[in-house]
């Protein structure tokens, strides 16, 4: 089983060209998730849960760091992080939800690592390294949500993980559907493009200087 | 009586601003909240921040604004993406997918969002957004405005003149004529981000020559009757909207600057996009003291009231108060697109019938809470402690060479740092403000910072201030000395704020004046690429990442 | 429901501004959007979810 689980995870590292973008694209997910938790500390109304989140956020803009610094060694030049929006999950679903869902989140990260590591460790002992240091904090990370799903969100945690559950999959479903939909779409567009243009060639101005107004 | 809510959003620097019987009593800009820097998207949070501060519920709003016309947008984007055939091809299908999948349907997303029946969701016109914000907050009369930025609804550029129902407009100017597009390019070329290295660029400037005017000139034309026409073939926005520029302009001024590169001023290759900035704004304030005189022309007015993205211009509107025909010139400080929502709301409002009332103070946004920050802090393993008199303590620090961020009452409306939420230290070294640059902000080494001075000194430091933009710093002036070389640009001009009794900074610059310092340097509280901090659990982050020396939330102190 | 209330309106502005050709696209073009609704919309990548591939 983990053999399967191991070859998943880390079957496009061998891939040409594949290594700096995923990076890149963890660093990317550790940049939105130090937004969620930036976020989560303003808006909790517990300053030791806040300071616990901005800890984490700490941790996160570090791991996105590391990981776009070896984006960069991968691919030989720099890279830089695309500007995204978040999901402002904690807005949206309340505190038991979002930790329930960073929770989800560490512990599918901690067994991705897990893997990553192991993948490394001879190929590339630098890159396995660092990827070990945030391994680390995952962990962490895991067990201090636990801890919270257990003790003071402990409330209606069982609903908490069952919601954060159908959030996680409906936005796989989204970012599968959008992935599918793109070509199509893309497709209908420039259809539509060159069908209307001959309907649209009064559409050119370019009209300088003063329109005066009454 | 009416309480209305307006909204900026889809494009960049998405807001709230909340009018109740025709007091602005709240204003948010998204990205403060939301942590991503010019965040677009719908500002649920900067809304919910907005009621929240005016102690309304949504049920209880009269009227939701939204800053420009949808649909006009959706039109504009078809029209452009077909006058461009075939190239435009990309263009239309990335354009329609973001407006078919959202932006069109931004009134029904706010009804949805408040809770609110869609009747109750309106909009207005995207420039009258801008001018509405700047005549309403404005401290004058016998007024005209002026609007200028990248593109509204169709326009460019417009002249407003007062009117009963919100501003009438005399005369506009046409995309994709337009400062703010020439701009971007110019900013896009030197390898800034657009809508966010403008700064960068007015920055830059300063370090070279003009010598590429007759180059730029082929760009940007200003004709007799103060309007101007870009060489629009020169320009891609439809083709590349984060670029802007297209191979014309490349063949006209030589290869662009790649983004990822430091910086080095002392490089040939560096200078010469130095020289290709001062050419640049050089230009653009050309052109905007022509539209200025245009504006006068047209009205008589005797005061300028600016709003619109290429508003943020200072050194520009410091050339406008200078040479231009008006005796007093004023800018909304959210003069870009986050401003478009105060003026939504205000439009709004004088439509259900009430009276503006403009006085206007830009402390707009959430506030701060001390007891928070200092238990939060505390559980950061950090020293908190409430302090007697935060003023001359923090007084004495900075006197001594201490980095302070300062965090006071409800955060900034507009740009810039304020001193609700500031990075303060002393302006007559030239090392701290090193220090601040790469450490604690980790910024190009170019970027100039800005000074802050009490009233009754600033004209003893600074030629023409205090004026109507300077407490908001939306202008430059030149520095009588060197004496405050850490916050004076290598022109010698600054950017100073000047702070009256009721500024959030009057008390400290007293105290300082105690150590024989009356001005500090003043930036905003935050690190490059972030927006500016709001909440004080942000401020908490952003101390314990950059490691200022010291941070001040209200009476409480935090160290490490 | 509220997104007729936009339908309306949109239909009628290009009508009101004379643009009768763009009415059909528009037609064809909030099919597509429905499509885009329905499947799209995500503007953030996934915090803590990261890339398999």
């Amino acid at each position: 089983m983990r053999a399967l689980a191991d070859f998943v995870y880390t079957f496009s590292w061998r891939l040409p060209g594949r290594r700096w973008r995923r990076l890149l694209a963890f660093a990317e997910a550790e940049a939105e998730s130090a937004l969620e938790l930036r976020c989560a500390a303003a808006a909790t109304s517990d300053p030791e849960r806040a300071a616990l989140y901005l800890k984490h956020a700490a941790d996160e803009a570090r791991h996105a760091e590391i990981l776009q610094r070896r984006a960069t060694l991968a691919r030989g030049s720099a890279v830089s992080l695309p500007r995204r929006g978040h999901a402002r999950l904690f807005e949206r679903f309340g505190e038991p939800v979002f930790i329930a869902y960073v929770h989800r989140g560490e512990r599918r990260g901690r067994r991705q690592f897990e893997a990553h590591v192991r993948f490394f460790e001879r190929r590339d002992p630098a890159l396995a390294a660092a990827l070990k240091s945030i391994l680390a904090d995952e962990r962490r990370h895991e067990s201090y949500t636990a801890e919270l799903l257990a003790g003071p969100l402990a409330d209606g945690a069982p609903a908490a993980r069952r919601r954060a559950r159908r959030v996680d999959l409906g936005d796989r479903w989204r970012r599968v559907g959008s992935a599918l939909t793109g070509p199509l779409f893309a497709v209908l567009m420039l259809l539509l493009y060159v069908l209307a243009a001959p309907l649209a060639l009064g559409a050119r101005g370019d009209r300088a200087g003063w329109r005066t107004h009454d | 009586m009416a309480a209305v809510l307006g909204v900026s959003a889809h494009y960049h620097d998405a807001a709230a601003a909340l009018v109740v019987d025709g007091r602005i009593v709240a204003a948010q800009q998204e990205e403060r909240l939301s942590r991503v820097k010019n965040d677009p998207s719908l500002p649920r949070m900067a809304i919910d921040a907005c009621l929240a501060l005016g102690d309304i519920e949504a049920a209880a709003l009269d009227r939701v604004v939204f800053y420009e016309n949808p649909y006009r947008k959706l039109e504009r984007v078809m029209v452009g993406s077909f006058a461009a055939f075939p190239r435009g091809a990309g263009f239309f299908r990335r354009a329609l997918r973001s407006q078919l999948g959202d932006k069109l349907w931004v009134l029904d997303q706010l009804a949805a969002h408040l809770g609110v029946k869609r009747e109750r969701v309106s909009f207005v016109d995207h420039h009258q957004s801008h001018a509405a914000s700047a005549l309403d907050c404005a401290p004058f009369d016998d007024a005209v405005a002026l609007t200028i930025d990248g593109v509204g609804e169709q326009e460019s550029t417009a002249i407003w003149a007062p009117a009963d129902g919100g501003p009438r407009r005399v005369a506009s100017i046409d995309y994709p004529h337009s400062l703010g597009l020439f701009y971007a390019a110019i900013t896009a070329y030197l390898g800034f981000r657009v809508n966010e290295g403008e700064f960068k660029v007015m920055g830059l400037s300063a370090y070279g020559t003009s010598r590429f005017d007759d180059e730029v000139n082929q760009l940007l034309r200003v004709a007799a009757d103060g309007s101007f026409r870009l060489r629009t073939s020169a320009f891609d926005e439809h083709l590349r909207p984060d670029r802007a520029y297209g191979d014309e302009l490349v063949q006209l001024l030589g290869p662009a600057r790649e983004s990822q590169r430091p910086w080095d001023l002392d490089s040939g290759e560096d200078r010469r996009f130095a020289d290709l900035a001062a050419s640049a704004q050089r230009a653009l304030e050309e052109a905007v003291l022509a539209l200025g005189r245009a504006a006068h022309e047209r009205t008589g007015a005797r005061h300028l009231a600016l709003a619109g993205g290429v508003a943020l211009n200072c050194s520009a509107n410091a050339r406008l108060l200078a040479e231009g025909p008006f005796e007093r010139v004023f800018v909304q400080p959210a003069a870009g697109d986050a401003g478009g929502a105060l003026g939504a709301a205000l439009l709004g409002a004088r439509s259900e019938g009430d009276a503006i009332d403009g006085r206007f103070d830009p402390a707009l946004g959430v506030a701060a809470d001390p007891d928070r920050a200092m238990a939060v802090a505390r559980h950061l393993g950090l020293n908190a402690d409430r302090v007697d008199d935060p003023e001359r303590e923090a007084a004495e620090r900075l006197a001594g060479g201490a980095i302070v961020a300062w965090v006071r009452g409800r955060s900034e409306w507009g740009p810039r740092a304020l001193g609700q939420r500031s990075l303060l230290t002393r302006g007559d070294d030239v090392t701290l403000r090193d220090v601040l640059n790469r450490r604690i902000k980790g910024r190009e080494a170019f970027r100039p910072f800005a000074p802050v001075v009490r009233d009754e000194h600033a004209s003893a430091l600074f030629e023409g201030a205090p004026n109507d933009m300077t407490p908001a710093m939306t202008t430059v002036c030149r520095a009588m000395d060197d004496s405050l070389p850490g916050c004076t640009h290598v022109d010698g001009t600054a950017r100073v704020q000047t702070v009256g009794p009721e500024g959030a900074l009057d008390g400290l610059l007293r105290a300082m004046e105690g150590h024989g310092q009356r001005a500090l340097l003043n930036t905003s509280l935050n690190a490059a690429g972030e927006p500016l901090v709001a909440h004080v659990t942000d401020a908490l982050d952003f101390f314990v990442r950059r490691k200022p020396d010291v941070l001040y939330v209200e009476d409480v102190r935090i160290t490490r | 429901m509220s997104r007729l209330t936009t339908l309306r309106e949109l239909i009628g502005h290009f009508i009101g501004r004379r643009k009768f050709f763009f009415v059909p696209l528009l037609i064809v073009l909030l099919v597509a959007g429905g499509l885009l609704l329905l499947t799209g919309g995500l503007s953030y990548v996934a915090p803590f979810v990261y890339t398999l591939f």
